[in-house]
């Protein structure tokens, strides 16, 4: 439960970085695309699909154990997960940018 | 008596002298002014008794934060203070007055 | 008008944060270690034998009940403690009766039990963890309600620094996952902002409900306003307890307490129950509670309660349960922020998460003055003039930052090396680590014209290092319960901490190099105090 729910908020919040455009500049130089843009359909379906992997992440903690413990879960979840997204941002991604 | 009125004199126009005013404000006055407001409303709040003093406890650091923040924003240290003596004048004569004389009971 | 809030409140959480800033960290690292203080309370009483969760408990209680009658055959209270979950030892507690003619109340005691011989074993007297995790709300040295007066003013300065935070910090989304290495200030402000923001949720809500935990005391005039000197009456129907019967005086011989045992694991259909205990024993008015393990949702599972001498079952776990949904919708709110601080409830990977949760919020007052410090060291560069202050503030920083968990770790190097039989050792331990943490910033302050800040930071990160990674091999010259021992008996508990020593370890070793290297670097073009993040976490 808790493993799906972290790889779902950790999507989720991929999915909204992207939508940022100084991470989408860096997400798209680390694969060599620098000056690819989103078209607004294209972003629409970003921030849904983001907003849907939060919201479905919390759905399954709540469901699994219930209303007060899973949404302690899922806060502590969304947490980390954005906390390792900002640092896969920031280490993990190839910028070769400077 | 004259280097004492002058050391007392300067120490009122000493630079730091407003931000004191204003740090003892936060904290003192702040206190009193989230006391006493919370207070009347463990009076007004609907329901048992308990659960308004529980209720106003729980809210009385929310109102104590509040008024810290209004100190610092307030332009003067002479306005902050106003702008908490006067809700905790209003309040305790509210309690000090109105209360025994069982209008509220 | 708009710029002048802002400004103001700029001003409100600089200030608010800096000033009690030390004692804050000082909360927030107990605090967060307190999250795991039975198990540092295991590891500090080496002692005790592996007790293994899925040992038969009918077993374990009649040896208790046997050293019960041994040494406590009188007692009007005793209670068998299980090892089960976090818990790691056999344990039982006694009180007597108390003086019929001074009426001074009965002595108590308590004892750690072998569970495979049912013997009494003889642990060394220490703090252990829960005095670690005690310190964050009494602190230590002082009367309890000073302490408590001192730690709510923090926490309201906390809160304050915490809402003008969030008020100050306009690209709060725009900046959510922003972090961009090696840009010194900067990187300090992008660490400083994710370690607040990210974890805003437990931030806002370890703060606020500790002020709610200490209310009682620092609150007292709204109660007072409403029930005079009748406190008892407000927390009689605020929070009724189910009222504990008195003795009789009659005697009657108490039930066995296995038969309550079984007919409890039945009821909760578990194998494993927390404690049980009995009250009155031998007298007609005797009553026999159960605990079982686990929660319900946030709060302890309810426990069972039997008559002592006929054992009929007096409550079942439902009934708590009712009396509070007819309470207020505040009860329950007051119930659930203590209960959400407590964190009782959360199972590993929760509590892991509370632990890191607390971790950022040590982080967020950390990088907050160190932002000061280096905001101030930049403009103090420039005009030439370095004030007495910032360099206290700067050498504090460290003391605090690294010096505190080079204290902790010294507190537990304290725990295996004070002799076991010297008296007042547990004292002795807790000195270690004030007086640990108060040579940190004093040493580097006695040298701060001999050498760079940076270099100071360097040194201590990499005493932190060595004190945290020689803990486990301290613990196996030391004892018989290392990890080469701990991990074939799957004493999960006893090596998870060596474990984890390991770990926090080799962080302060990565962050000490970084700081090394850095330093290496930065001593040739200008003699900049700036320091890159190591990152810490």
């Amino acid at each position: 439960m808790i493993i799906i729910s972290f790889i779902l908020t950790f999507i989720g919040f991929f999915a909204l970085s992207l939508t940022m455009q100084k991470h989408a500049k860096q997400i798209f130089t680390s694969i060599n695309k620098p000056r690819y843009r989103l078209s607004k359909i294209q972003m629409k379906l970003l921030t849904t699909t983001g907003h849907l992997g939060l919201m479905l992440a919390a759905l399954i903690c709540i469901q699994h154990s219930g209303w007060a413990l899973g949404l302690v879960y899922w806060t502590g979840l969304l947490t980390i997960a954005a906390f390792s997204q900002s640092m896969f941002l920031s280490y993990g991604l190839n910028t070769s940018q400077r | 008596m004259n280097v004492a009125l002058r050391t007392v004199s300067g120490f009122m126009k000493h630079p730091a002298l407003p931000l004191l005013s204003r740090i003892i404000a936060a904290i003192v006055g702040g206190y009193v002014f989230a006391n006493t407001t919370v207070i009347i409303l463990s009076y007004l709040l609907p329901g048992p008794q308990y659960n308004a003093v529980l209720s106003g406890m729980l809210a009385s650091y929310l109102f104590y934060a509040f008024a810290i923040m209004w100190v610092f924003y307030a332009k003067t240290a002479r306005k902050a203070w106003l702008g908490l003596l006067v809700p905790i004048i209003i309040s305790a004569a509210f309690l000090w007055f109105l209360i025994p004389q069982g209008l509220l009971e | 008008m708009k710029d002048m809030f802002r400004e103001s409140m700029r001003w409100l959480h600089t200030w608010s944060g800096l000033v009690l800033g030390w004692v804050l960290f000082f909360m927030f690292i107990t605090g967060t270690v307190g999250y795991f203080s039975y198990e540092i309370d295991r590891w500090m009483q080496p002692e005790a034998p592996y007790a293994s969760n899925t040992s038969d408990q009918v077993h374990l209680l009649s040896l208790a009940k046997q050293r019960l009658d041994l040494v406590a055959p009188d007692a009007i209270y005793s209670s068998v403690n299980f090892p089960v979950d976090r818990y790691s030892f056999l344990r039982i507690n006694w009180e007597n009766p108390s003086n019929k003619i001074t009426g001074e109340k009965g002595e108590r005691g308590r004892e750690i039990l072998n569970p495979q011989t049912g013997e009494p074993v003889v642990v060394r007297k220490t703090g252990g963890g829960t005095l670690l995790y005690r310190m964050h709300y009494a602190l230590h040295y002082m009367p309890r309600i000073v302490a408590y007066w001192i730690t709510s003013l923090c926490a309201m300065f906390m809160f304050i620094a915490l809402i003008t935070g969030i008020v100050i910090h306009i690209r709060i989304f725009k900046d959510f996952f922003t972090f961009q290495p090696n840009k010194q200030q900067r990187s300090w402000l992008d660490m400083h902002n994710l370690m607040s923001v990210l974890p805003l949720p437990f931030h806002l809500m370890i703060t606020y409900s500790g002020l709610i935990f200490l209310m009682f005391t620092t609150m007292p005039g709204i109660l007072t306003a409403s029930y005079g000197d009748d406190d008892d009456a407000f927390f009689d129907s605020a929070f009724p307890l189910t009222t504990q019967q008195e003795a009789s005086g009659v005697y009657a011989q108490s039930i066995d307490l296995s038969t309550v045992l079984v007919s409890a694991q039945q009821h909760f259909n578990q194998s494993q129950v927390r404690y049980i205990r009995i009250q009155n024993q031998n007298d007609t008015h005797a009553q026999v509670e159960v605990a079982p393990r686990g929660f319900d949702g946030l709060s302890r599972a309810n426990t069972l309660v039997y008559q002592g001498v006929s054992g009929e079952l007096l409550s079942t776990p439902n009934s708590k349960n009712d009396q509070s949904e007819s309470g207020s919708a505040f009860v329950s709110l007051y119930d659930a922020l203590l209960n959400l601080h407590e964190g009782l409830f959360a199972p590993t990977i929760l509590r892991w998460i509370y632990f890191l949760s607390g971790l950022a919020g040590a982080g967020m007052i950390a990088t907050g003055m160190i932002l000061w410090a280096s905001k101030r060291r930049k403009k103090a560069q420039k005009s030439g003039q370095v004030s007495k202050g910032l360099v206290l503030v700067e050498h504090l920083n460290v003391g605090t930052i690294v010096g505190l968990p080079i204290a902790i770790a010294a507190y537990f190097w304290a725990n295996r090396l004070i002799p076991i039989h010297l008296v007042g050792r547990e004292n002795w331990e807790i000195n270690t680590l004030f007086i640990v943490w108060a040579i940190m910033p004093v040493y580097s302050f006695l040298f701060a014209k001999k050498r760079p800040l940076s270099k100071v930071w360097a040194e201590q990160l990499a005493l932190a290092a060595l004190m945290y990674l020689c803990l486990p091999l301290l613990n196996l010259l030391t004892t018989s319960q290392h990890l080469g021992i701990s991990f074939v008996q799957g004493d999960w508990i006893m090596a998870g901490f060596d474990l984890t020593m390991i770990v926090l370890g080799t962080l302060f070793a990565i962050a000490a190099f970084k700081m090394h290297r850095q330093q290496a670097q930065a001593l040739s073009p200008t003699k900049n105090s700036a320091i890159k993040p190591a990152l810490k976490i």
